[in-house]
Protein backbone atom coordinates (compact mmCIF):
# COMPACT_ATOMS: atom_id res chain seq x y z
CA UNK A 1 0.00 0.00 0.00
CA UNK A 2 2.63 2.50 1.12
CA UNK A 3 4.81 2.20 -1.93
CA UNK A 4 2.07 3.87 -3.95
CA UNK A 5 3.10 7.13 -2.35
CA UNK A 6 6.23 9.20 -2.58
CA UNK A 7 7.29 12.12 -0.42
CA UNK A 8 8.61 15.11 -2.39
CA UNK A 9 12.24 15.77 -1.43
CA UNK A 10 11.65 19.49 -1.64
CA UNK A 11 8.19 20.46 -0.38
CA UNK A 12 7.45 17.30 1.58
CA UNK A 13 4.05 16.72 -0.07
CA UNK A 14 2.88 13.14 -0.36
CA UNK A 15 2.39 12.40 -4.03
CA UNK A 16 0.77 9.41 -5.68
CA UNK A 17 3.37 7.44 -7.64
CA UNK A 18 1.17 7.15 -10.72
CA UNK A 19 0.45 10.88 -10.72
CA UNK A 20 4.15 11.55 -10.34
CA UNK A 21 5.03 9.30 -13.25
CA UNK A 22 2.33 10.90 -15.42
CA UNK A 23 3.86 14.24 -14.56
CA UNK A 24 7.30 13.00 -15.77
CA UNK A 25 8.59 12.71 -12.19
CA UNK A 26 8.01 16.36 -11.42
CA UNK A 27 6.24 17.21 -8.17
CA UNK A 28 2.74 18.47 -9.11
CA UNK A 29 2.74 20.71 -6.00
CA UNK A 30 6.12 22.47 -6.08
CA UNK A 31 7.54 21.65 -9.53
CA UNK A 32 10.57 19.91 -8.02
CA UNK A 33 12.28 17.82 -10.70
CA UNK A 34 13.04 14.35 -9.32
CA UNK A 35 16.08 12.36 -10.41
CA UNK A 36 15.31 9.99 -13.27
CA UNK A 37 17.79 7.46 -14.58
CA UNK A 38 19.35 7.72 -18.02
CA UNK A 39 17.17 5.02 -19.56
CA UNK A 40 14.02 6.78 -18.37
CA UNK A 41 15.40 10.07 -19.69
CA UNK A 42 15.88 8.58 -23.15
CA UNK A 43 12.34 7.16 -23.04
CA UNK A 44 10.91 10.57 -22.09
CA UNK A 45 12.87 12.51 -24.73
CA UNK A 46 13.25 10.34 -27.82
CA UNK A 47 10.75 8.27 -29.79
CA UNK A 48 13.37 6.01 -31.24
CA UNK A 49 16.89 5.54 -29.98
CA UNK A 50 19.70 3.29 -31.05
CA UNK A 51 22.60 2.93 -28.64
CA UNK A 52 26.14 3.05 -30.06
CA UNK A 53 29.68 2.35 -28.86
CA UNK A 54 28.44 0.22 -25.97
CA UNK A 55 31.32 -2.24 -26.20
CA UNK A 56 33.61 0.21 -24.37
CA UNK A 57 34.09 -0.74 -20.74
CA UNK A 58 36.02 0.77 -17.81
CA UNK A 59 39.30 -0.56 -16.39
CA UNK A 60 40.74 0.01 -12.90
CA UNK A 61 44.18 0.74 -14.31
CA UNK A 62 45.49 2.53 -11.21
CA UNK A 63 44.27 -0.23 -8.83
CA UNK A 64 42.60 2.56 -6.88
CA UNK A 65 41.21 1.29 -3.54
CA UNK A 66 37.94 -0.60 -4.18
CA UNK A 67 37.22 1.03 -7.57
CA UNK A 68 36.74 -2.35 -9.33
CA UNK A 69 34.08 -3.44 -6.87
CA UNK A 70 32.34 -0.08 -7.07
CA UNK A 71 32.23 -0.29 -10.86
CA UNK A 72 30.79 -3.78 -10.66
CA UNK A 73 28.21 -2.78 -8.07
CA UNK A 74 26.98 0.23 -10.07
CA UNK A 75 26.83 -1.66 -13.35
CA UNK A 76 24.84 -4.49 -11.75
CA UNK A 77 22.47 -2.04 -10.13
CA UNK A 78 21.85 0.01 -13.29
CA UNK A 79 22.53 -2.41 -16.12
CA UNK A 80 25.03 -0.08 -17.82
CA UNK A 81 28.84 -0.22 -18.03
CA UNK A 82 29.68 3.39 -17.22
CA UNK A 83 28.17 6.81 -16.61
CA UNK A 84 26.94 7.69 -20.11
CA UNK A 85 24.74 6.19 -22.83
CA UNK A 86 25.33 7.50 -26.36
CA UNK A 87 23.56 6.82 -29.63
CA UNK A 88 21.40 8.22 -32.40
CA UNK A 89 17.75 9.08 -32.06
CA UNK A 90 14.69 11.07 -33.05
CA UNK A 91 13.08 13.46 -30.60
CA UNK A 92 9.61 12.64 -29.23
CA UNK A 93 8.05 15.54 -31.12
CA UNK A 94 9.62 14.38 -34.38
CA UNK A 95 6.58 12.34 -35.46
CA UNK A 96 7.71 12.19 -39.08
CA UNK A 97 11.21 11.12 -37.98
CA UNK A 98 12.84 13.75 -40.14
CA UNK A 99 15.60 15.00 -37.91
CA UNK A 100 18.14 12.49 -36.67
CA UNK A 101 20.35 13.67 -33.79
CA UNK A 102 23.39 12.40 -31.89
CA UNK A 103 22.56 11.78 -28.24
CA UNK A 104 24.48 11.37 -25.01
CA UNK A 105 22.80 10.96 -21.63
CA UNK A 106 24.89 10.87 -18.49
CA UNK A 107 23.87 8.64 -15.57
CA UNK A 108 24.31 10.27 -12.19
CA UNK A 109 23.58 6.98 -10.44
CA UNK A 110 26.79 5.50 -11.83
CA UNK A 111 29.76 6.75 -9.75
CA UNK A 112 28.08 10.15 -9.43
CA UNK A 113 28.07 10.53 -13.21
CA UNK A 114 31.81 11.11 -13.06
CA UNK A 115 33.84 11.32 -16.26
CA UNK A 116 36.65 8.84 -16.70
CA UNK A 117 38.09 7.24 -19.83
CA UNK A 118 34.86 5.57 -20.94
CA UNK A 119 32.66 8.65 -20.59
CA UNK A 120 35.27 10.78 -22.36
CA UNK A 121 35.72 8.29 -25.18
CA UNK A 122 31.99 7.81 -25.76
CA UNK A 123 31.35 11.55 -25.85
CA UNK A 124 34.22 12.04 -28.29
CA UNK A 125 32.96 9.18 -30.47
CA UNK A 126 29.38 10.44 -30.62
CA UNK A 127 30.63 13.96 -31.41
CA UNK A 128 32.71 12.50 -34.24
CA UNK A 129 29.71 10.51 -35.48
CA UNK A 130 27.77 13.79 -35.58
CA UNK A 131 30.64 15.40 -37.47
CA UNK A 132 30.74 12.61 -40.05
CA UNK A 133 26.97 12.54 -40.59
CA UNK A 134 26.34 16.28 -40.06
CA UNK A 135 23.93 15.66 -37.19
CA UNK A 136 23.23 18.04 -34.31
CA UNK A 137 24.50 16.77 -30.95
CA UNK A 138 22.34 16.78 -27.83
CA UNK A 139 23.95 15.90 -24.51
CA UNK A 140 22.24 15.60 -21.13
CA UNK A 141 24.91 16.30 -18.51
CA UNK A 142 24.67 15.10 -14.93
CA UNK A 143 27.94 14.66 -13.14
CA UNK A 144 29.97 15.43 -10.07
CA UNK A 145 33.00 16.05 -12.29
CA UNK A 146 36.08 14.11 -13.34
CA UNK A 147 36.50 10.60 -11.91
CA UNK A 148 39.15 10.58 -9.18
CA UNK A 149 39.83 6.86 -9.45
CA UNK A 150 41.26 7.28 -12.94
CA UNK A 151 43.58 10.08 -11.82
CA UNK A 152 45.14 12.37 -14.39
CA UNK A 153 43.63 10.37 -17.26
CA UNK A 154 40.23 11.69 -16.15
CA UNK A 155 41.52 15.26 -16.33
CA UNK A 156 42.68 14.53 -19.87
CA UNK A 157 39.10 13.57 -20.82
CA UNK A 158 38.17 17.22 -20.33
CA UNK A 159 40.61 18.19 -23.06
CA UNK A 160 39.70 15.24 -25.27
CA UNK A 161 35.95 15.91 -25.28
CA UNK A 162 36.48 19.63 -25.91
CA UNK A 163 38.80 18.78 -28.82
CA UNK A 164 36.16 16.56 -30.41
CA UNK A 165 33.42 19.14 -29.96
CA UNK A 166 35.70 21.77 -31.50
CA UNK A 167 35.42 19.81 -34.78
CA UNK A 168 31.64 20.25 -34.71
CA UNK A 169 32.02 23.97 -34.17
CA UNK A 170 34.46 24.35 -37.07
CA UNK A 171 31.93 22.68 -39.35
CA UNK A 172 28.90 24.58 -38.06
CA UNK A 173 27.14 21.66 -36.47
CA UNK A 174 25.15 22.65 -33.41
CA UNK A 175 25.73 21.21 -29.96
CA UNK A 176 23.04 21.61 -27.32
CA UNK A 177 23.66 20.67 -23.72
CA UNK A 178 20.80 20.05 -21.33
CA UNK A 179 21.94 20.44 -17.73
CA UNK A 180 20.38 17.96 -15.34
CA UNK A 181 20.96 18.21 -11.59
CA UNK A 182 23.85 18.30 -10.76
CA UNK A 183 26.53 19.27 -13.31
CA UNK A 184 29.74 20.36 -11.65
CA UNK A 185 33.55 20.23 -11.74
CA UNK A 186 35.35 18.87 -14.76
CA UNK A 187 32.22 18.14 -16.75
CA UNK A 188 30.80 21.66 -16.36
CA UNK A 189 34.28 23.05 -17.12
CA UNK A 190 34.77 21.09 -20.33
CA UNK A 191 32.21 20.16 -22.99
CA UNK A 192 29.21 21.66 -21.15
CA UNK A 193 30.91 25.05 -20.90
CA UNK A 194 31.42 25.29 -24.67
CA UNK A 195 27.95 24.19 -25.80
CA UNK A 196 26.23 26.47 -28.34
CA UNK A 197 23.11 26.38 -26.21
CA UNK A 198 22.94 25.47 -22.53
CA UNK A 199 19.48 24.56 -21.30
CA UNK A 200 18.85 23.60 -17.69
CA UNK A 201 16.03 21.89 -15.83
CA UNK A 202 14.62 24.02 -12.97
CA UNK A 203 16.56 23.82 -9.71
CA UNK A 204 19.59 21.99 -11.13
CA UNK A 205 23.02 22.75 -9.65
CA UNK A 206 25.59 23.97 -12.19
CA UNK A 207 29.05 25.21 -11.26
CA UNK A 208 32.73 24.45 -10.95
CA UNK A 209 33.68 24.24 -7.27
CA UNK A 210 31.75 22.35 -4.61
CA UNK A 211 29.70 24.44 -2.19
CA UNK A 212 31.46 23.10 0.91
CA UNK A 213 34.87 24.07 -0.51
CA UNK A 214 33.60 27.55 -1.40
CA UNK A 215 32.15 28.09 2.08
CA UNK A 216 35.46 27.05 3.64
CA UNK A 217 37.35 29.41 1.31
CA UNK A 218 35.26 32.55 1.72
CA UNK A 219 34.22 31.76 5.32
CA UNK A 220 30.63 32.72 4.61
CA UNK A 221 27.39 30.81 4.17
CA UNK A 222 26.19 30.67 0.59
CA UNK A 223 22.66 31.80 -0.33
CA UNK A 224 20.18 28.93 -0.88
CA UNK A 225 19.85 29.58 -4.62
CA UNK A 226 23.64 29.49 -5.17
CA UNK A 227 24.68 27.66 -8.38
CA UNK A 228 21.08 26.75 -9.25
CA UNK A 229 19.79 26.93 -12.83
CA UNK A 230 18.01 30.19 -11.98
CA UNK A 231 21.22 31.64 -10.45
CA UNK A 232 23.14 30.69 -13.60
CA UNK A 233 20.41 32.21 -15.76
CA UNK A 234 20.37 35.49 -13.84
CA UNK A 235 24.14 35.74 -14.12
CA UNK A 236 24.08 35.30 -17.88
CA UNK A 237 25.78 31.91 -17.89
CA UNK A 238 23.09 29.73 -19.49
CA UNK A 239 20.45 30.29 -22.18
CA UNK A 240 17.27 29.18 -20.51
CA UNK A 241 15.58 27.13 -17.84
CA UNK A 242 13.03 24.73 -19.32
CA UNK A 243 10.66 22.36 -17.52
CA UNK A 244 11.12 18.69 -18.18
CA UNK A 245 7.89 18.25 -20.11
CA UNK A 246 8.76 21.05 -22.53
CA UNK A 247 12.31 19.89 -23.26
CA UNK A 248 11.57 17.58 -26.25
CA UNK A 249 9.52 20.20 -28.10
CA UNK A 250 12.08 22.89 -27.35
CA UNK A 251 14.93 20.71 -28.64
CA UNK A 252 12.82 19.87 -31.68
CA UNK A 253 12.35 23.53 -32.50
CA UNK A 254 16.08 24.20 -32.26
CA UNK A 255 17.04 21.14 -34.30
CA UNK A 256 14.45 21.84 -37.00
CA UNK A 257 15.85 25.31 -37.53
CA UNK A 258 19.26 23.76 -38.32
CA UNK A 259 17.72 21.19 -40.67
CA UNK A 260 15.49 23.77 -42.36
CA UNK A 261 18.41 25.93 -43.49
CA UNK A 262 21.20 23.37 -43.65
CA UNK A 263 21.02 22.77 -47.41
CA UNK A 264 19.93 26.29 -48.31
CA UNK A 265 22.81 28.18 -46.76
CA UNK A 266 26.30 27.21 -47.85
CA UNK A 267 29.07 27.04 -45.31
CA UNK A 268 32.20 28.78 -46.53
CA UNK A 269 35.33 27.94 -44.60
CA UNK B 1 50.14 5.39 7.97
CA UNK B 2 52.21 6.53 5.02
CA UNK B 3 56.00 6.47 5.22
CA UNK B 4 56.84 10.10 4.68
CA UNK B 5 60.29 11.64 4.74
CA UNK B 6 60.67 14.81 6.75
CA UNK B 7 61.90 17.06 3.97
CA UNK B 8 62.82 19.95 6.27
CA UNK B 9 65.00 17.69 8.45
CA UNK B 10 66.64 16.25 5.35
CA UNK B 11 67.34 19.75 4.08
CA UNK B 12 69.02 20.64 7.38
CA UNK B 13 71.19 17.55 7.05
CA UNK B 14 72.05 18.38 3.44
CA UNK B 15 72.90 21.95 4.42
CA UNK B 16 75.32 20.68 7.06
CA UNK B 17 76.96 18.20 4.71
CA UNK B 18 77.28 20.77 1.93
CA UNK B 19 78.73 23.29 4.33
CA UNK B 20 81.36 20.81 5.44
CA UNK B 21 82.19 19.81 1.87
CA UNK B 22 82.61 23.45 0.90
CA UNK B 23 84.78 24.05 3.94
CA UNK B 24 87.04 21.14 3.00
CA UNK B 25 87.11 22.25 -0.65
CA UNK B 26 88.26 25.70 0.44
CA UNK B 27 91.01 24.19 2.55
CA UNK B 28 92.05 22.01 -0.37
CA UNK B 29 92.18 25.01 -2.71
CA UNK B 30 94.41 26.79 -0.23
CA UNK B 31 96.60 23.70 0.03
CA UNK B 32 95.79 23.39 3.71
CA UNK B 33 93.95 20.06 3.61
CA UNK B 34 96.16 17.57 5.47
CA UNK B 35 94.19 14.48 4.51
CA UNK B 36 92.84 14.86 0.92
CA UNK B 37 90.94 11.59 1.22
CA UNK B 38 88.68 13.16 3.82
CA UNK B 39 86.92 15.22 1.16
CA UNK B 40 86.47 12.27 -1.20
CA UNK B 41 84.99 10.14 1.56
CA UNK B 42 82.59 12.86 2.64
CA UNK B 43 81.43 13.46 -0.92
CA UNK B 44 81.01 9.74 -1.45
CA UNK B 45 79.01 9.36 1.77
CA UNK B 46 76.82 12.34 1.01
CA UNK B 47 76.03 10.91 -2.37
CA UNK B 48 75.21 7.58 -0.77
CA UNK B 49 72.80 9.21 1.69
CA UNK B 50 71.12 11.06 -1.17
CA UNK B 51 70.72 7.87 -3.20
CA UNK B 52 69.20 6.07 -0.22
CA UNK B 53 66.78 8.88 0.51
CA UNK B 54 65.86 9.23 -3.15
CA UNK B 55 64.61 5.66 -3.17
CA UNK B 56 62.38 6.40 -0.17
CA UNK B 57 60.81 9.61 -1.36
CA UNK B 58 57.01 9.43 -1.11
CA UNK B 59 54.70 11.01 -3.74
CA UNK B 60 53.43 13.38 -1.06
CA UNK B 61 57.02 14.49 -0.37
CA UNK B 62 57.09 15.71 -3.96
CA UNK B 63 53.84 17.61 -3.34
CA UNK B 64 55.55 19.20 -0.32
CA UNK B 65 58.61 20.12 -2.39
CA UNK B 66 56.33 21.57 -5.10
CA UNK B 67 54.83 23.81 -2.39
CA UNK B 68 58.15 24.62 -0.72
CA UNK B 69 58.33 28.26 0.40
CA UNK B 70 61.68 28.71 -1.36
CA UNK B 71 60.58 27.17 -4.65
CA UNK B 72 60.82 29.54 -7.63
CA UNK B 73 57.59 30.81 -9.18
CA UNK B 74 56.74 31.91 -12.73
CA UNK B 75 58.02 35.43 -11.96
CA UNK B 76 61.48 33.94 -11.32
CA UNK B 77 61.38 32.17 -14.67
CA UNK B 78 60.43 35.41 -16.41
CA UNK B 79 63.53 36.99 -14.89
CA UNK B 80 65.96 34.09 -15.20
CA UNK B 81 64.91 31.82 -18.04
CA UNK B 82 63.35 34.38 -20.37
CA UNK B 83 64.56 37.86 -21.23
CA UNK B 84 63.09 41.10 -22.62
CA UNK B 85 59.72 40.38 -21.04
CA UNK B 86 56.95 42.89 -21.67
CA UNK B 87 53.77 42.24 -19.74
CA UNK B 88 50.44 42.43 -21.57
CA UNK B 89 47.54 42.89 -19.20
CA UNK B 90 43.78 42.68 -19.04
CA UNK B 91 41.01 40.51 -20.43
CA UNK B 92 39.41 43.38 -22.43
CA UNK B 93 36.09 42.63 -20.73
CA UNK B 94 36.20 43.28 -17.02
CA UNK B 95 39.59 43.36 -15.43
CA UNK B 96 43.12 42.15 -14.97
CA UNK B 97 43.63 39.05 -12.87
CA UNK B 98 47.07 39.02 -11.30
CA UNK B 99 46.95 35.25 -10.70
CA UNK B 100 47.89 34.87 -14.37
CA UNK B 101 50.72 36.77 -16.03
CA UNK B 102 51.34 36.94 -19.76
CA UNK B 103 53.32 38.81 -22.35
CA UNK B 104 56.02 38.77 -25.01
CA UNK B 105 59.52 37.62 -24.16
CA UNK B 106 62.62 36.06 -25.59
CA UNK B 107 64.31 32.81 -24.81
CA UNK B 108 67.88 32.57 -26.05
CA UNK B 109 66.98 35.20 -28.64
CA UNK B 110 63.85 33.44 -29.91
CA UNK B 111 60.76 35.63 -29.59
CA UNK B 112 57.91 33.85 -27.82
CA UNK B 113 54.69 34.56 -25.95
CA UNK B 114 54.53 33.35 -22.36
CA UNK B 115 51.47 32.85 -20.18
CA UNK B 116 51.53 31.33 -16.71
CA UNK B 117 50.02 31.13 -13.26
CA UNK B 118 51.93 33.53 -11.04
CA UNK B 119 51.83 32.77 -7.31
CA UNK B 120 53.98 35.62 -6.09
CA UNK B 121 56.88 35.42 -3.61
CA UNK B 122 56.27 37.72 -0.66
CA UNK B 123 53.19 37.40 1.52
CA UNK B 124 51.79 40.66 0.17
CA UNK B 125 52.36 39.61 -3.38
CA UNK B 126 50.85 36.18 -2.76
CA UNK B 127 47.68 37.78 -1.47
CA UNK B 128 47.60 40.21 -4.40
CA UNK B 129 48.06 37.33 -6.82
CA UNK B 130 45.58 35.11 -4.96
CA UNK B 131 48.21 32.35 -4.59
CA UNK B 132 48.04 31.70 -8.32
CA UNK B 133 44.35 30.76 -8.22
CA UNK B 134 42.67 32.47 -11.17
CA UNK B 135 39.22 33.98 -11.34
CA UNK B 136 37.36 33.92 -14.68
CA UNK B 137 39.10 37.17 -15.73
CA UNK B 138 42.44 35.37 -15.50
CA UNK B 139 41.33 32.71 -17.94
CA UNK B 140 39.80 35.33 -20.25
CA UNK B 141 43.12 37.21 -20.22
CA UNK B 142 44.94 33.98 -21.07
CA UNK B 143 42.46 33.29 -23.90
CA UNK B 144 42.98 36.80 -25.26
CA UNK B 145 46.75 36.49 -25.20
CA UNK B 146 46.61 33.06 -26.86
CA UNK B 147 44.75 34.72 -29.74
CA UNK B 148 47.35 37.48 -29.86
CA UNK B 149 50.21 34.94 -30.01
CA UNK B 150 48.34 33.12 -32.77
CA UNK B 151 47.94 36.31 -34.79
CA UNK B 152 51.61 37.13 -34.32
CA UNK B 153 52.42 33.59 -35.53
CA UNK B 154 54.67 33.31 -32.50
CA UNK B 155 55.11 30.10 -30.49
CA UNK B 156 53.51 30.04 -27.04
CA UNK B 157 55.09 28.80 -23.82
CA UNK B 158 52.71 28.22 -20.92
CA UNK B 159 53.79 27.70 -17.32
CA UNK B 160 51.48 25.88 -14.93
CA UNK B 161 51.71 26.53 -11.20
CA UNK B 162 48.36 26.68 -9.44
CA UNK B 163 46.62 24.86 -6.60
CA UNK B 164 43.51 25.19 -8.81
CA UNK B 165 41.00 27.71 -10.11
CA UNK B 166 39.76 29.94 -7.28
CA UNK B 167 36.80 28.34 -5.48
CA UNK B 168 35.00 31.57 -4.58
CA UNK B 169 31.38 32.67 -4.75
CA UNK B 170 31.97 35.56 -7.13
CA UNK B 171 34.15 33.35 -9.36
CA UNK B 172 31.20 30.99 -9.69
CA UNK B 173 28.80 33.85 -10.25
CA UNK B 174 30.91 35.01 -13.19
CA UNK B 175 31.12 31.55 -14.70
CA UNK B 176 34.34 29.88 -13.60
CA UNK B 177 33.33 26.67 -15.38
CA UNK B 178 32.70 28.47 -18.65
CA UNK B 179 36.00 30.36 -18.47
CA UNK B 180 37.98 27.14 -17.96
CA UNK B 181 36.09 25.33 -20.73
CA UNK B 182 36.73 28.21 -23.12
CA UNK B 183 40.42 28.33 -22.30
CA UNK B 184 40.77 24.59 -23.01
CA UNK B 185 38.85 25.15 -26.24
CA UNK B 186 40.97 28.11 -27.29
CA UNK B 187 44.13 26.04 -26.98
CA UNK B 188 42.74 23.57 -29.54
CA UNK B 189 42.27 26.42 -32.02
CA UNK B 190 45.86 27.67 -32.07
CA UNK B 191 47.95 27.20 -35.23
CA UNK B 192 51.24 27.86 -33.42
CA UNK B 193 53.41 25.35 -31.54
CA UNK B 194 52.51 25.39 -27.84
CA UNK B 195 54.85 24.11 -25.14
CA UNK B 196 53.72 23.73 -21.56
CA UNK B 197 55.90 23.46 -18.46
CA UNK B 198 54.30 22.06 -15.31
CA UNK B 199 56.48 24.01 -12.89
CA UNK B 200 55.17 23.08 -9.43
CA UNK B 201 51.48 22.62 -8.77
CA UNK B 202 49.22 21.29 -11.52
CA UNK B 203 45.89 21.60 -9.76
CA UNK B 204 43.03 20.16 -11.79
CA UNK B 205 40.93 22.18 -14.27
CA UNK B 206 42.66 25.48 -13.47
CA UNK B 207 45.95 23.87 -14.54
CA UNK B 208 44.55 22.12 -17.62
CA UNK B 209 43.19 25.46 -18.85
CA UNK B 210 46.81 26.37 -19.73
CA UNK B 211 48.12 22.86 -20.45
CA UNK B 212 46.57 21.81 -23.77
CA UNK B 213 49.96 21.93 -25.50
CA UNK B 214 51.81 20.08 -28.24
CA UNK B 215 54.53 19.19 -25.76
CA UNK B 216 54.15 19.01 -21.99
CA UNK B 217 57.32 19.15 -19.87
CA UNK B 218 57.27 18.66 -16.13
CA UNK B 219 59.68 19.42 -13.30
CA UNK B 220 60.71 16.28 -11.43
CA UNK B 221 59.08 17.40 -8.18
CA UNK B 222 55.97 18.99 -9.65
CA UNK B 223 52.60 17.31 -9.34
CA UNK B 224 49.71 17.32 -11.80
CA UNK B 225 46.42 15.90 -10.66
CA UNK B 226 42.69 15.68 -11.34
CA UNK B 227 42.07 16.88 -7.77
CA UNK B 228 44.29 18.14 -4.96
CA UNK B 229 45.50 15.37 -2.60
CA UNK B 230 43.62 17.08 0.24
CA UNK B 231 40.43 17.32 -1.82
CA UNK B 232 40.61 13.66 -2.78
CA UNK B 233 41.28 12.63 0.81
CA UNK B 234 38.32 14.57 2.14
CA UNK B 235 35.97 13.04 -0.45
CA UNK B 236 37.31 9.47 -0.52
CA UNK B 237 38.35 8.98 3.09
CA UNK B 238 36.37 11.83 4.71
CA UNK B 239 39.66 12.98 6.23
CA UNK B 240 41.81 15.63 4.59
CA UNK B 241 44.80 14.56 6.69
CA UNK B 242 44.97 11.41 4.57
CA UNK B 243 46.37 13.50 1.72
CA UNK B 244 49.54 11.38 1.63
CA UNK B 245 47.55 8.22 0.99
CA UNK B 246 45.45 9.99 -1.64
CA UNK B 247 48.52 11.35 -3.41
CA UNK B 248 49.97 7.86 -3.63
CA UNK B 249 46.73 6.53 -5.13
CA UNK B 250 46.23 9.42 -7.55
CA UNK B 251 49.56 8.76 -9.34
CA UNK B 252 50.37 12.44 -9.65
CA UNK B 253 54.19 12.54 -9.83
CA UNK B 254 56.22 13.32 -12.92
CA UNK B 255 57.36 9.69 -13.05
CA UNK B 256 53.75 8.41 -13.04
CA UNK B 257 52.69 10.88 -15.70
CA UNK B 258 55.59 10.05 -17.99
CA UNK B 259 54.66 6.36 -17.74
CA UNK B 260 51.05 7.16 -18.67
CA UNK B 261 52.10 9.29 -21.63
CA UNK B 262 50.56 12.47 -20.23
CA UNK B 263 53.88 14.35 -20.33
CA UNK B 264 56.76 14.20 -22.81
CA UNK B 265 59.75 14.64 -20.56
CA UNK B 266 60.83 15.17 -16.96
CA UNK B 267 63.19 18.03 -16.20
CA UNK B 268 65.32 16.69 -13.37
CA UNK B 269 65.98 18.73 -10.25
CA UNK B 270 68.63 18.76 -7.58
CA UNK B 271 67.72 16.42 -4.72
CA UNK B 272 65.02 18.03 -2.51
CA UNK B 273 64.04 20.56 -5.12
CA UNK B 274 65.18 23.14 -7.64
CA UNK B 275 65.63 25.86 -5.02
CA UNK B 276 68.79 24.01 -3.87
CA UNK B 277 70.57 24.89 -7.12
CA UNK B 278 68.72 27.66 -8.87
CA UNK B 279 71.31 28.51 -11.49
CA UNK B 280 71.50 24.92 -12.71
CA UNK B 281 67.71 24.54 -12.64
CA UNK B 282 67.09 27.68 -14.70
CA UNK B 283 69.66 26.51 -17.24
CA UNK B 284 68.06 23.06 -17.50
CA UNK B 285 64.59 24.59 -17.94
CA UNK B 286 65.90 26.94 -20.59
CA UNK B 287 67.64 24.16 -22.51
CA UNK B 288 64.59 21.91 -22.51
CA UNK B 289 62.18 24.66 -23.56
CA UNK B 290 64.48 25.62 -26.42
CA UNK B 291 64.86 21.98 -27.46
CA UNK B 292 61.08 21.52 -27.68
CA UNK B 293 60.56 24.94 -29.22
CA UNK B 294 62.90 24.07 -32.07
CA UNK B 295 61.34 20.65 -32.38
CA UNK B 296 57.86 22.19 -32.51
CA UNK B 297 58.82 24.68 -35.18
CA UNK B 298 60.76 22.21 -37.32
CA UNK B 299 58.73 19.03 -36.94
CA UNK B 300 55.11 20.09 -36.58
CA UNK B 301 53.56 20.54 -40.00
CA UNK B 302 50.17 21.13 -38.41
CA UNK B 303 50.42 22.01 -34.71
CA UNK B 304 46.64 22.20 -34.30
CA UNK B 305 46.10 18.69 -35.67
CA UNK B 306 49.05 17.35 -33.67
CA UNK B 307 47.60 18.80 -30.46
CA UNK B 308 44.17 17.32 -31.14
CA UNK B 309 45.61 13.89 -31.86
CA UNK B 310 47.76 14.01 -28.74
CA UNK B 311 44.74 14.48 -26.49
CA UNK B 312 42.30 12.42 -28.57
CA UNK B 313 44.19 9.21 -27.87
CA UNK B 314 44.22 9.67 -24.09
CA UNK B 315 42.05 7.21 -22.20
CA UNK B 316 42.40 3.67 -20.86
CA UNK B 317 39.47 1.29 -21.37
CA UNK B 318 38.47 -2.11 -22.70
CA UNK B 319 36.77 -2.30 -26.04
CA UNK B 320 35.31 -5.41 -27.59
CA UNK B 321 35.89 -3.88 -31.02
CA UNK B 322 39.60 -3.57 -30.41
CA UNK B 323 39.70 -7.13 -29.06
CA UNK B 324 37.99 -8.25 -32.27
CA UNK B 325 40.42 -6.24 -34.38
CA UNK B 326 43.37 -7.80 -32.61
CA UNK B 327 41.95 -11.27 -33.17
CA UNK B 328 41.48 -10.63 -36.88
CA UNK B 329 44.90 -9.14 -37.48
Amino acid sequence: MFDQWVKCEKCGSIVNKIDLEENLFVCPKCNHHFYINSKKRIELTFCSFQEKFNSIKPVDFLNFDDYSEKLLKDSQKLGIDDAVIVGLGYLLDDVEKKYLVGVGVMEFGFRGGSMGSVVGEKISLIAEECYNQELPLILFSSSGGARMQEGIISLMQMAKTVGSIDKLKKNRIPFINVVVNPTTGGVAASFVGIADIIIAEPGAIIGFAGQRVIEQTIKKKLPPNFQTSEFNLNNGLIDCVIERKRIPSFLYQLVSSFYYWKNKITVVN
Amino acid sequence: MEDLLNIFEIEKLLDKLEEKINFLKNLKDQGKLSNPQELDILEYKTNQIIQELKAKIHPFNRVQIARHPKRPVFQDLIENVFSDFVELKGDRYLGDDLAITGGVAKIEGYPVFVIGHNKGKTTNEKIKRNYGMPNPEGFYKAIRLMDVANNFRTPLITVVDTPGAYPGDTAEQRGQYIAIAKSIHKMFELDIPVICLILSEGGSGGALALAVANYVLMMENAYYSVISPEGAASILYRDSSKAALASRNLKLTSYDLLKMGVIDEIIFEPFMGMHRNLRQSYQDIKNKIIEYLIRGVEELKNPKKHRFERFRKMGIFKSLDSVMKNLVS
